[in-house]
């Protein structure tokens, strides 16, 4: 054990993913994932349902074997030292399973037996905050509570990597809201790791400083998230003639319009190439937002004709 | 498809089949065995197989077309309430399930009543009504019921022993019976309950349906500010053993002793009232307080052993499998919980009988029974309290026993595993009818050469239980390992001295050369405390924890 501790303390990579596969039957859940996640990073991970964001997240804890590749957490297999990994990680995930026999301040105290770093004082003002009745048994909680007690459960032993995978997903705004500013606060003024999937891309933005993108189970995107919307350009083109079929243009990752107006989200150094398109002339050129950038790597809304990307 | 009700009765077929298929299996089977004259010829008295086959297949029916599905809330076994979308009646959805079921035990006792019915007196017709009724009440009950969760087992046993009942009432009656108590009078009556059944079963899916919610039962307030007023755990845990302990405890610790304290409260104590002037059934009733706790350990051993009690999801809950507890520990909090549990309802027998025993039970029988064994034991008193003692604590280990002994099957979530040990225990039990295992005593003492092979036998497996388990020890922590080899020990040791002082007093009744027997008994309780699934257990709850 000392070993462990040893070995975990002197980690940097809080997380590091390795060529990680994974099939579920015919589907290739995760496909050859690889990542590493530093110490104090916010990770939003994003992607369409079955993208893998859950499957991945479940593999940091332990919770999957990898088929291929490896998965370290603090520098160890999560399957061969579960302890010594899940000590250290709160994990919310978007329907708590929660015993709904206990009350809420059992629940608690039930939790912080296991967490040597509980502390107590903050799951008290996070429960009001919350406004969550001790006395109250959770099976009588509603869903915007459950998710609230589960946050409490997940961060009050101050986890060196918190795990959320998609925590306000089927909330109301207000608890959405209320939800984020917990996670806020602690990534703010704690520094803490923090993995959160979800599809709302204005939480992620607002959250994370890194971004992870999936799209069937292949990483498409990794990187600081400054980065990926800087490096990411939405041109408009202006073509001379009406063009019956979207434009055929080297380095864009996504075209849609129709006749002589066509948009196209490309990357920076793919700009002049497409901005030199027979014809066209660039009528606007500004950052992509991280929803055009979701869509343009992850798929096309009914109305967009889509180009397949070189 | 043609219509919602043919879409209701495919969706049922497609869902069930497998059952459905594997009862035709046994069916053939049958025929085979009939035709090839392996089983007996068909006018003969019903062969063990059959009765053993029909009764399974009987069984499957009524558990495969029960019509309930586990909610996403976790309610167990409902009325399935995602089809509440569907534009269909709420009168074609209680009817199709309710018409399926019928068909299927019908067909299914048509298909079985000519081997199971020889020289009967009862009509096939009545029975064919009393099956299909059946059907209708038990739908109607696990629908309607829903509130009661497991305990619906207990109203579904009663309606089975009704019917039963029912079944043998127009043989039963000397003379001219009254229209009413003929097979005519019985099947009209059974049949406008079934209706009436029916009717209230329509009713409350409609009002599910529409209402959302069903009206809550008499005094539910009162319950619930019962519940509130409750105790709850106020004080922190002093370690993470202690809060798994605890949760364990709470979920399915608690159940066991529960279980044991109604059927005294509800069976054993009427009866003990009833006939406390009849001393005749004195005897037969300590016997049968004695028994409760392993007869109820053996059948919730199976569901205690599973991760999430009660639940068609073998997999760990995530709410589990993500605290920081090694799969052993588990597995020990587990075991412990077992054992506590045991003690417990033991206690509660103990309590019981010192109440009744006390107060309102003539005790010359007992006086009577505790003289003998007084005689037997060299006029020794405390030999008789040492036997009490004894059996006391062997029951406290065979309960216990009983209640692990699922254990690393219910931790295992590969369909493999859990098929192959129902195949296992079909085979075993089939084998036993077909050697007539009851017999098993009378054949041994009738000649003490029979012994030889089975003490053999024992010896073989007691040789193979330690092996196994020596191999499957290999990843268990020393400490706990100590901690259960003492238990497993005492637990030995008392079972050991058990059958030693039972060979005692059976030799003083069939004085036979006995120490091939004797040897058989020693082996046999040494075989019966758990040894391997200390080791097994973790090695397949972390398997399931962090899956392939």
């Amino acid at each position: 054990m000392r070993e462990i501790c040893d070995r975990v303390s002197s980690v940097t990579d809080i997380v590091a993913v390795t060529n990680l596969s994974r099939t579920f039957g015919a589907k290739r859940a995760l496909n050859d994932v690889s990542l590493t996640v530093t110490r104090g990073t916010v990770l939003g991970l994003v992607g369409e349902n079955g993208a893998g964001k859950s499957t991945l997240i479940k593999h940091l804890l332990g919770l999957w074997r990898a088929e291929t590749g490896t998965v370290r957490v603090f520098g160890l297999d999560p399957v061969a030292a579960p302890v010594a990994v899940l000590a250290r990680v709160g994990y919310l995930s978007e329907q708590p399973d929660l015993p709904g026999w206990m009350r809420v301040e059992e629940l608690l105290r039930y939790t912080q037996a296991f967490y040597p770093g509980w502390d107590p004082k903050y799951a008290e003002q996070l429960r009001d905050q919350f406004d969550l009745d001790p006395r109250a048994r959770i099976k009588t909680l509603s869903k915007g509570q459950r998710a609230k007690l589960g946050l409490i459960a997940a961060q009050a032993h101050r986890p060196d990597l918190l795990l959320l995978d998609e925590p306000s997903s089927g909330l109301d705004p207000i608890v959405r809201r209320d939800i984020l500013e917990a996670i806020v606060r602690t990534v703010s003024q704690e520094g803490r790791t923090v993995i959160f999937s979800s599809h709302l891309l204005d939480e992620v933005e607002r959250v994370s400083d890194h971004l992870a993108m999936l799209r069937a189970g292949s990483l498409r995107l990794l990187g600081p998230l400054d980065d990926i919307k800087m490096c990411h350009r939405r041109v408009l083109l202006q073509f001379d003639l009406p063009q019956p079929e979207p434009p055929s243009l080297r380095g864009a990752i996504r075209v849609s319009g129709e006749g002589r107006s066509w948009t196209i989200i490309c990357n920076e150094e793919n700009l002049p190439e497409i901005a030199r398109a027979p014809g066209a002339r660039v009528v606007d050129d500004g950052a992509a937002s991280l929803d055009e950038i979701f869509v343009a790597h992850t798929g096309a809304s009914v109305a967009t004709r889509l180009r397949p990307v070189a | 498809m043609r219509g919602a009700p043919i879409a209701l009765g495919w969706a049922i077929w497609r869902r069930h089949r497998g059952a459905l298929v594997g009862i035709v299996v046994l069916n053939v089977i049958s025929w085979l065995g009939h035709l090839s004259g392996a089983v007996g010829p068909l006018a003969g008295e019903p062969a063990m197989l059959d009765t053993l086959f029909a009764a399974i297949s009987i069984l499957t029916v009524f558990g495969a077309l029960g019509y309930v599905e586990t909610q996403e809330d976790g309610n167990i076994g409902t009325f399935p309430r995602r089809l509440f979308a569907l534009p269909v009646s709420s009168f074609c959805l209680v009817a199709v399930p309710m018409l399926a079921g019928i068909a299927c035990i019908e067909l299914l006792y048509f298909a079985w009543a000519e081997r199971l019915s020889h020289g009967g007196s009862t009509s096939p017709l009545f029975i064919g009504v009393l099956f299909a009724s059946s059907m209708v009440f038990y739908q109607t009950a696990l629908w309607t019921l829903a509130r009661l969760g497991a305990l619906r087992i207990v109203v579904v046993g009663v309606i089975a022993v009704a019917m039963f009942g029912i079944g043998f009432l127009p043989g039963m009656v000397a003379g001219e019976p009254s229209f009413w108590r003929t097979e005519r009078g019985l099947a009209a009556i059974v049949s406008a309950l079934a209706l009436a059944a029916f009717v209230h079963a329509w009713r409350h899916v409609a009002r599910l349906r529409s209402a959302g919610g069903v009206a809550p039962p008499p005094f539910a307030h009162l319950r619930a500010r019962l519940t509130d007023a409750l105790p709850g755990r106020r004080r922190g845990f002093s370690s993470a053993a202690a809060a798994q302990f605890w949760f364990e405890w709470q979920r399915t610790g608690m159940v066991l002793p529960l279980l044991v304290g109604g059927v005294l409260v509800l069976v054993i104590g009427p009866y003990s009232w009833f006939l406390r002037n009849d001393p005749g059934y004195l005897l037969p009733l300590v016997f049968w307080t004695l028994a409760t706790p392993v007869f109820v350990a053996a059948p919730w051993g199976m569901a205690f052993g599973q991760s999430k009690p009660w639940t068609e999801d073998f997999s760990i809950p995530s709410f589990v499998a993500t605290k920081p507890l090694s799969a052993q520990q588990l597995v020990a909090t587990k075991i412990e919980v077992a054992a506590a549990s045991a003690a417990l309802s033991w206690l509660v027998v103990l309590g019981f009988l010192v109440v009744w025993l006390l107060s309102w039970a003539d005790l010359t029988p007992l006086s009577r029974f505790a003289i003998q064994l007084w005689a037997f034991q060299g006029e020794s008193v405390l030999a008789v309290y040492g036997i009490a003692a004894l059996t006391v604590t062997v029951g406290v280990f065979l309960t216990f026993r009983l209640l692990i002994a699922n254990l690393w099957i219910g931790m295992c979530s590969s369909s493999l595993v859990l098929v192959g040990s129902a195949i296992g225990l079909f085979a075993a039990v089939l084998t036993a009818l077909q050697l007539d295992v009851y017999r098993l005593p009378e054949w041994l003492l009738a000649d003490p050469r029979h012994v030889t092979p089975l003490a053999w036998g024992a010896a073989l497996c007691l040789a193979a239980k330690h092996w196994l388990a020596a191999r499957t020890w290999r990843a268990v922590a020393p400490g706990f390992l100590r901690s259960y080899l003492l238990a497993w020990g005492v637990g030995t040791a008392c079972f050991v001295a058990l059958s030693l002082v039972v060979w005692g007093i059976v030799r003083i009744y069939q004085p036979i050369d006995g120490r091939g027997a004797q040897s058989l008994a020693i082996l046999v309780a040494l075989l019966l405390m758990p040894l391997a699934r200390v080791g097994l257990a973790p090695s397949v709850l972390a398997a399931n924890r962090h899956r392939r």
